[in-house]
């Protein structure tokens, strides 16, 4: 027989698993220090690109006036500029993204545990309606053993 | 008002039922609004400027999540600048994928103002998106408000200077480049309109959140205000062209805007405002509860009203009818029920 209640329950748990939970579901796999590692790696893999095409389009912008003074420019200083600006940018986005990710995994970790509640409830659920429908079918074999039939 | 919160419900009821199908249309409309106007201000690639390619992306977009539909209008716009020179189509993937790299991908669910304020600064209607974002969402979207001023005005420098970019030859993409530089970055209006938009997100999300009543139409009218002041202010220090008429026209249609979207998601009774305090272990509590203005689908009962003389005969007829019934009905004082069960046992026996 259908059980209205457990109906609902599976119902909420397949919209969790296909909307927000997805991302928190995925996120969960991880242990909090792996996935900041990732996160952090990629990070640093993004920043460089990204500080690489910032100075590409600063370069771009200035190129007149650095074919002009090509000879009077310490290449030296520039390149200690441009390292030292990689340098600052990295670590704010470090820290952004710690952060960003640390509140991440944590809300994931809390929706996904209130998740695995929901289904430890379902399973409860299942077991009790087993064991309803057990003690309904032993009852029926008792009574035909003892019908003789 | 009436009408509008019973239209209001029965539009709720009619999502409820048919969310399914609704959802995508929505997108659809919007991306192909979106793609349109794309194509309208750019429309340098041939086959991209097809209604049919429109249709189809649009059409794409309907079933993927909302963010897909930055994603495509991205592209559209990197795709017409390839079409018009290489040098503009390199600097706008550049951009975008800036953008995507150093801010986008903490808050995804803002790419959406990349594409959003394009469009609404090509119908004159720039306020609306910052106004929106702080409403819908936090002080954090100020900076997406300010990443869609940037595409608009790229676009805007692409426009302007399409007559040089596809007249050079392909040898001079590097001059190309930095005429496009030059005309984006010492864009002082698109430097105003960032700094108007940021502080109407900013003005808008903090005013609604404020515990008075009517904030969230007090943050739509003062974010307006504050759009139009700081346009006006700019174009006089910073002598830039603009058109007051029409900055006032354009606050004014997205205060319209903006009031529809807060009918549809936030649309509160302040006269039934109650004040409640009370205390436990650790805390006072000052709440302040506002009902929502819901209203409740009129039910239908049916009466027939007959006239009086219809309803007697009605009632004789009704009565006739049980006494014919009572009379059919066997008389069972009468009946000799020892007599009967020595009869029937006598049956029995035989």
């Amino acid at each position: 027989m259908l059980n209205e209640e457990r109906i609902r329950m599976m119902t909420r748990l397949a919209r969790y698993e296909s909307k927000d939970g997805k991302q928190a579901l995925k996120i969960s796999r991880y242990y909090r220090h792996d996935y900041l590692g990732l996160a952090l790696l990629k990070n640093f893999f993004l920043v460089t690109i990204g500080y690489l095409l910032v100075l590409a389009m600063i370069a771009g912008y200035f190129l007149d006036f650095l074919l002009d003074h090509v000879q009077e420019l310490s290449i030296g200083a520039l390149l200690t500029g441009s390292a030292a600006g990689y340098a600052a940018v990295l670590v704010l986005y470090t820290v952004i993204t710690y952060v960003v990710c640390s509140v991440r995994y944590a809300r994931a970790r809390k929706s996904v545990k209130s998740y695995y509640g929901k289904l430890g409830e379902l399973s409860r659920l299942y077991a009790r309606e087993e064991k309803k429908l057990g003690r309904r079918l032993g009852r029926r074999n008792r009574d035909d053993s003892f019908a003789g039939r | 008002m009436t009408v509008l919160l019973e239209g209001k419900e029965k539009l709720k009821i009619l999502y409820g039922r048919y969310g399914t199908y609704i959802s995508p249309v929505l997108k659809f409309l919007l991306a192909l609004l979106i793609f349109i106007s794309i194509n309208r201000q750019l429309g340098y690639l041939a086959p991209l400027n097809n209604i049919f390619v429109v249709l189809v992306l649009a059409l794409i977009c309907s079933i993927i999540p909302l963010n897909g539909i930055a994603v495509f209008g991205g592209l559209l716009i990197i795709g017409h600048c390839f079409g018009l020179s290489i040098a503009a189509g390199v600097l706008a993937l550049v951009l975008f994928v800036i953008i995507e790299i150093l801010y986008l991908r903490f808050v995804q669910g803002d790419s959406l103002a990349l594409v959003l304020m394009p469009v609404a600064s090509s119908f004159g209607l720039p306020c609306a998106v910052p106004v929106g974002f702080g409403l819908m969402r936090g002080p954090l979207s100020a900076i997406s408000v300010s990443c869609g001023v940037a595409v608009y005005y790229f676009m805007e420098v692409v426009k302007e200077n399409a007559a040089a970019l596809q007249s050079a030859d392909s040898a001079a993409a590097l001059e190309n480049l930095q005429l496009l530089l030059n005309g984006f970055v010492n864009n002082r209006e698109m430097l105003m309109v960032m700094i108007a938009s940021v502080t109407v997100t900013l003005v808008v999300s903090v005013v609604r959140r404020l515990s008075v009543d009517y904030s969230w139409h007090i943050a739509i009218v003062l974010g307006a205000v504050t759009y139009v002041v700081i346009m006006i202010a700019g174009g006089m220090f910073v002598e830039i062209d603009s058109n007051i008429p029409v900055l006032i026209v354009g606050a004014v249609i997205s205060c319209v805007i903006s009031l529809i979207l807060e009918f549809f998601v936030y649309h509160v009774d302040y006269s039934r405002t109650e004040h409640l305090q009370y205390e436990d272990d650790e805390y006072y509590y000052y709440v302040k509860a506002v009902p929502k203005i819901s209203i409740t689908k009129p039910q239908r009962e049916i009466t027939t009203i007959r006239a009086d003389g219809e309803e007697l005969a009605e009632r004789e007829a009704r009565s006739a009818a049980s006494h014919a019934a009572a009379a059919e009905e066997p008389d069972y004082e009468n009946v000799d029920f020892e007599s009967k069960l020595e009869e029937s046992l006598k049956n029995l026996q035989k």
